[in-house]
Parts: structure tokens; sequence; C-alpha cells
């Protein structure tokens, strides 16, 4: 085993390090010898076993001790580790490129080529032209709040108590927009975002939007099914609307607008908030929105914000 | 014991934390030898026996003073000193010039290197010969007594070790040289591991040829000698002809040079034969035979502590008086390359694993899979054998 662990180091310290790449071909040629269970010429697995025990008895002969009775299950749980970070790795590499970000499209944990990289930079967000989407609150107020959310991200999903809270707070004092802005690579959220305008043509968008996200999952892995069901759950909804609605594509051209809307703005997080001229994007708190009331940007100079990214491509 | 001030004269010994017991491979340079060496480059370095001008004749005058220093050194006569590169390559060009009639055997022993084996092996085979390998005692000593059917009217050559390299200990070459020319058969002495050791006697043992490496006695690597007597030089076809091997080279023929540059082709490792030199007048000054005697004594000290420790196997007899100053060992089940890499991280001793280039005589003793091999010189010390046997006792005590 200690071959595979040998070839997996000197692999990786090779490809910048020319003086470890013949340890490498060493490495490759004593693995390869040990899977067809013949032994390995080069005697390279004792070699690295007689420098691992030996320095470890020569600075702590219990340790050294220990290490060498157990050498060969040690090395067995240190290959299975190695094989299970390189899965992760993988797959942290696959979603930088895809989602740009490592942790997939729905997270925004740290992330290690971010990092590497110094983050990946964003566009200045740009508050919306229009006042087109779905409102509620006082439409003379002097303040517009605008949310461009998705019904399938979580961070949009999580980002309500808050922001229900901060609104019942502050009655009257603000006109709320939301902009259904539908993720491409998220599964039935252009879907959900069609169904939502559905909705909304009986009147029934936010009671709709709050079913949407306490069956997010549902939606999710249902699609279709899913959605006309929850509008069946809606009071006073025509079903048959609805269902006719959704199914004749009445309002894709509206979803689609709201994703154009969504690029103008240099979008790209949900949920992202614009008080008047100040923005947020991800799940904000309590002071955060506070912050923004008093014309406040809470600014992320990259795209590790919190929040559903949006594919570049 | 030797005083350790010799260490003194051994600069990798202050330069590195080193505990050198990998002398049967090839030993440490003095700074005479290093310095013989530089000054060949910086003051001299000219071609011999070519050129005619000052430093050319420097060269011509040191390579043949260090025929006769060499000579003396092995007590042989220097017309039948040839430099080669080491001792496997004297081996090679008697294997390759020896002419060896129809019918006649090749006979050696089971201790031998694969420097020996090979090159008479394939003599043999090209010659159409039998070529057999004696069989010693287990423990790796032997007695003229198991030559004596092996060598009759049938052989035409005897290659024997004197000194071998896995058990140190030695063949009666003696006897075994005057028992094969009673029956008109050449002798060749591979004495790799004896002259450096100990007082090697060309001319006492009659044989017709012995072989050497600068390398293993305090000289510089790439530089090993042939010694040939009258009649086996006069046997000996050249191996390498070309530039310096001829008198005169016309389109239709060639005169050859006589005396061993005519077998020395091309330009010379002449800074090695300047460290040969140096080397030979080292252990010259040092005395060859206090060196032997501090080996022995310093083996007397390893061997019955080495074979006191439980788990440890020594390969070959563990008598000290038959052996010379080379000790292979197994601990527990350890392979030999894992434990001799566990005793360079833990003490900084170096050692050689394996079966050393003598996988018939490893494996005639039982210890096929090889071994970890202590071999010692005049400057290793009472305590750096204390140092290894403590280290060889932890490393048992991991069984």
């Amino acid at each position: 085993m200690i071959c595979f662990i040998a070839l997996i180091v000197f692999g990786i310290i090779s490809i910048f390090s020319a003086s470890h790449r013949p340890l490498a071909r060493e490495a490759i040629d004593c693995m390869f010898r040990r899977i067809t269970f013949r032994p390995c010429v080069t005697r390279m697995d004792q070699r690295l076993k007689g420098q691992i025990i030996g320095k470890l008895l020569a600075k702590h002969e219990g340790t050294g001790r220990f290490i060498s009775k157990y050498f060969e299950a040690i090395s067995w749980a240190i290959t299975i580790i190695t094989i299970v970070s390189l899965f992760y790795t993988a797959q942290g590499i696959y979603n930088y490129i895809v989602y740009g970000n490592c942790n997939g499209p729905d997270s925004n944990g740290f992330c290690i080529f971010q990092a590497i990289g110094g983050g990946q930079k964003v566009p200045t967000l740009i508050p919306p032209k229009t006042l087109d989407g779905i409102s509620k609150g006082n439409a003379s107020s002097h303040l517009t709040i605008v949310e461009f959310g998705c019904f399938t991200c979580p961070f949009t999903k999580n980002s309500e108590p808050e922001l229900n809270a901060f609104l019942a707070k502050h009655p009257g004092e603000y006109s709320f927009i939301y902009k259904p802005l539908a993720i491409s690579d998220h599964p039935y959220g252009f879907e959900a975002s069609e169904a939502a305008l559905c909705a909304n043509r009986q009147g029934k968008f936010w009671e709709y939007k709050d079913l949407l996200f306490a069956n997010q999952d549902a939606v999710r892995t249902n699609g279709i099914p899913e959605l006309k069901s929850l509008a069946g759950k809606v009071s006073g909804m025509d079903q048959a609307k609805f269902d006719w609605c959704l199914d004749s594509g009445e309002t894709k051209a509206d979803v689609e607008k709201y994703v154009q809307e969504g690029k103008d703005a240099n979008i790209y997080a949900t949920p992202t908030f614009f008080f008047g001229n100040a923005s947020a994007v991800g799940v904000l708190n309590a002071q955060e929105y506070e912050r923004l009331l008093n014309n406040e940007s809470i600014t992320n100079s990259n795209a590790d914000a919190p929040g559903c990214h949006i594919p570049t491509s | 014991m030797l005083d350790k001030k010799v260490r003194e004269d051994f600069p990798l010994l202050s330069k590195q934390r080193i505990v050198y017991m990998d002398n049967a491979c090839t030993t440490l340079k003095p700074k005479q030898v290093i310095a013989a060496v530089n000054d060949y480059y910086e003051n001299y370095s000219g071609c011999a026996g070519r050129s005619a001008h000052r430093i050319a004749r420097k060269t011509d005058a040191m390579v043949e003073e260090n025929r006769k220093k060499v000579a003396s050194f092995v007590n042989a006569n220097p017309a039948g000193i040839m430099w080669t590169r080491n001792a496997t390559e004297a081996l090679n060009w008697i294997a390759g010039g020896v002419k060896l009639e129809k019918g006649k055997d090749v006979v050696t022993s089971m201790m031998e290197h694969h420097s020996v084996i090979l090159p008479f092996r394939r003599m043999a085979e090209k010659n159409g010969s039998r070529f057999s390998m004696v069989e010693v005692n287990r423990d790796g000593t032997s007695e003229i007594g198991h030559f004596t059917n092996a060598i009759g009217k049938n052989t035409g050559l005897v290659v024997i070790h004197d000194t071998n390299n896995s058990a140190s200990t030695s063949a009666p070459i003696r006897e075994i040289t005057k028992l094969a020319h009673e029956n008109g058969a050449l002798v060749v002495i591979d004495a790799a591991q004896s002259v450096p050791h100990r007082r090697f006697d060309f001319k006492a043992v009659g044989c017709d040829f012995a072989v050497f490496s600068g390398h293993k006695m305090c000289g510089p690597t790439g530089i090993g000698v042939l010694v040939a007597s009258e009649k086996g030089l006069a046997g000996m076809q050249r191996q390498n002809v070309g530039g310096g091997t001829v008198e005169a080279v016309s389109a239709e023929s060639h005169v050859w040079l006589q005396g061993p540059q005519s077998y020395e082709a091309g330009i010379q490792d002449y800074a090695g034969i300047a460290g040969l030199g140096a080397a030979a007048d080292y252990l010259k000054r040092i005395g060859i035979e206090k060196i032997e005697t501090h080996e022995h004594e310093l083996m007397q000290k390893l061997l019955p502590e080495l074979a006191s420790i439980v788990g440890v196997k020594v390969v070959g007899t563990t008598d000290t008086k038959k052996r010379g100053g080379i000790v292979a060992f197994n601990i527990g089940m350890t392979p030999p390359q894992e434990a001799a890499v566990m005793l360079d991280e833990m003490s900084g001793i170096a050692t050689r694993a394996g079966t050393y280039c003598a996988q018939p005589a490893m494996e005639f003793m039982g210890a096929g899979k090889g071994a970890i091999r202590a071999s010692l010189y005049l400057y290793n010390t009472a305590e750096e054998v204390q140092t290894l046997v403590e280290t060889v006792k932890k490393v048992a005590s991991l069984h």
C-alpha cells in the first residue's frame, strides 16, 4: 500500500519538481508490479518503510514500535483516506469549472480554488431599471425594495424568515417588488417561476410562493406534477386555469424577461436585494437589513457571497 | 587498534554524521588521494606516452612510477601491471583474451562474485567447455579438499576469490594455484576484497593473473588493476586495441607494442592512476598488516555481539579467525533493504543490503533473499561497532 501512497504523493510533487519524477516513475512501476502480484524489484516499498520506521525509532522508540506493528493497517487507512480525498477534490474541481464554486451550485462554503485565485471577481450590481415584478406594501412609499429570488434556491428560501420579520417590523415604509429569477441549472427552476407567475395571474402569487419555498425539495425532485399539486392547495385557485397556463407556457416570456433583467443588473447569485441604490447578496440577518435601510450596501468584492450562483455561460 | 587520528585523513567523516560500513562496496577517500587527483588536473593534465612537452612527460613519469608502486604493493613485476577501469573489466579482459584449449574446463567456486561467474561462464560456453562451480562448506569456508576432485588434467583455467565479498572467507589460493599448475591450468585470483585489507603477494601465490579495484582501497573510482605473470601476459590477447597499443601501423599491417602499455588502448584515467598511486602510498604508510589486525579486532568485538542478539542471523561462519572484515546478517523477518535503511535513518550507519552481486554464494549459504552487509576498514572504531550493535538491537526488538 505504501507504493500507492508514494505514487500519489510523488505524482503530485513531480508536477512541480522534476527531481521527484524518477521517484514517481519508480512508484508507478512498484504499484504496477504490486497489482500484478509481483515483488517490487526496486524495493521502494521496503526503502520507504525503513525510512519511516527508522526516523520514528530515532525520535521516539514507542511510536516507532507502534507504527511498525500496524504499518500495513495504517497504510491501508491512509490509502482509503487518499482515495476519498481524491474523489472529493475531483468533485470540487468539477463543481468549480461548472458552477464557479467547488461546493456545488447551492453552496457558498469555503472554496480553496477561489482562495488560491483570490476569488472570482464580480461586476458591480446595478439597480433594476423597471418596477416590473410582483409587488406589495406601500406603493407610494419613497423606498422601493426589490428582491431577485429563485424558487428553487435554498438561499432564497432561507432568507425568507428574516426578510419577512424585517418587512413586518417596518409596515408602510416600503414598496416590495419580487422579481422571480430562474437559475438555469436548477432542476425545475424555470418551471417554478412560470408557475408562480401563473399563480400571480389569479392574484395568488404570495400564497403560492410560500408553498413553493415550503416544498422546495419536492419541487426540485418531482417538477411539474408537484407545481400543479401545490396550486391545488391554494385557496381560491382555479386549478384548470393554472394547469392550462403552465402547460401552454403562457408566462414563459415573462420568466425570460426577468432573467434578462437579472443579467442587466449584473445579478450573479440569489437572493439579491436592492433597497433603493443599496444592494446585498445572500441570506441577511436583521442588522444587515437595517444597514440596507440606511442606504448602506453590503458589498462582496467577489463571488464568495452566500447565495445560489448563476452560471456564467 | 589503529589510532583514531587516521579518521582526520577522510574529509567525509568530518563533514557528515556517518558510520561508514559499506567498505566492501567502496571505501572513503583520504585527502592525500583527493590531493593527488586534484594535482593531476590542476598542474600537469597531459597525456602519457605520446606528446613530448613537459606536462606530458610528467604525466608519463607519474603513470610509470605508479605502475611500479602498485606492483610493489602486491609484489609483482611492473611489466605485468595493466590499468583497467576496475576489477570487473580486468576479469573480462582475461576471459576474453586467454585462449582456452579445446575441451579444457573452467573451474570456480560457489562463493564468487558475478564479475567472476559471468565472464568466465561465457568464456566456457564460447569454447564448448564445462564451467563448474565447486561447492565449499555452507558457512563459506573452504579447504583444498573441496577442489582436488574438480581440478584435474581437463582443467584449463581456475578462477577463484582470495577473499569473497559475502562471508569474507578466504579460499586456499596457494594450494589451489599449485594444484592447478600441476595440471597445466592457468589461475586467476579475484583479489578485490583482499588487496585493500591484507598482504597480497602475487609472486608468492604464484598465480597467472590477479585483479583488484582502486576504489576499494581508498583510491578513486574508475581505476582498476590487472596483474599478470610473464606467462599469463604472453598468452593473453589484447581486448582493446587502438591508439597507444601499436608501434607502427601501415595500410597493410601493424606492429604491436610490447609490455603492459600495449593493452591500454586510448587515453587512460591518469587522474585515477595518480590517485591509486597515492592510495597505495597511504596504505603502505599506515601498514597493511596493521589494517588487517585492526579489522580483525573490530570483528572479534562485532561478530559475537551481533550473533547474540535475539532474531539476528549471521550469514556464513561465526569463527572470526576464518573471516575478514565483512559480516552479513539478517534481523528477524525484516527485509534487508528495509533494515539497512533503518540503520541509516536511526544512527547514520551506511551498510549494503541485498546479495551484493554474489547471488549463488548467498543462496548457497541460505540467504538467497539477501542480507545486510557491514564491512569494516581502517577508519572504523570500536565505538562505531557498538553503535551498530545497539541499533541492530533496537531493530530486532520490533519483532
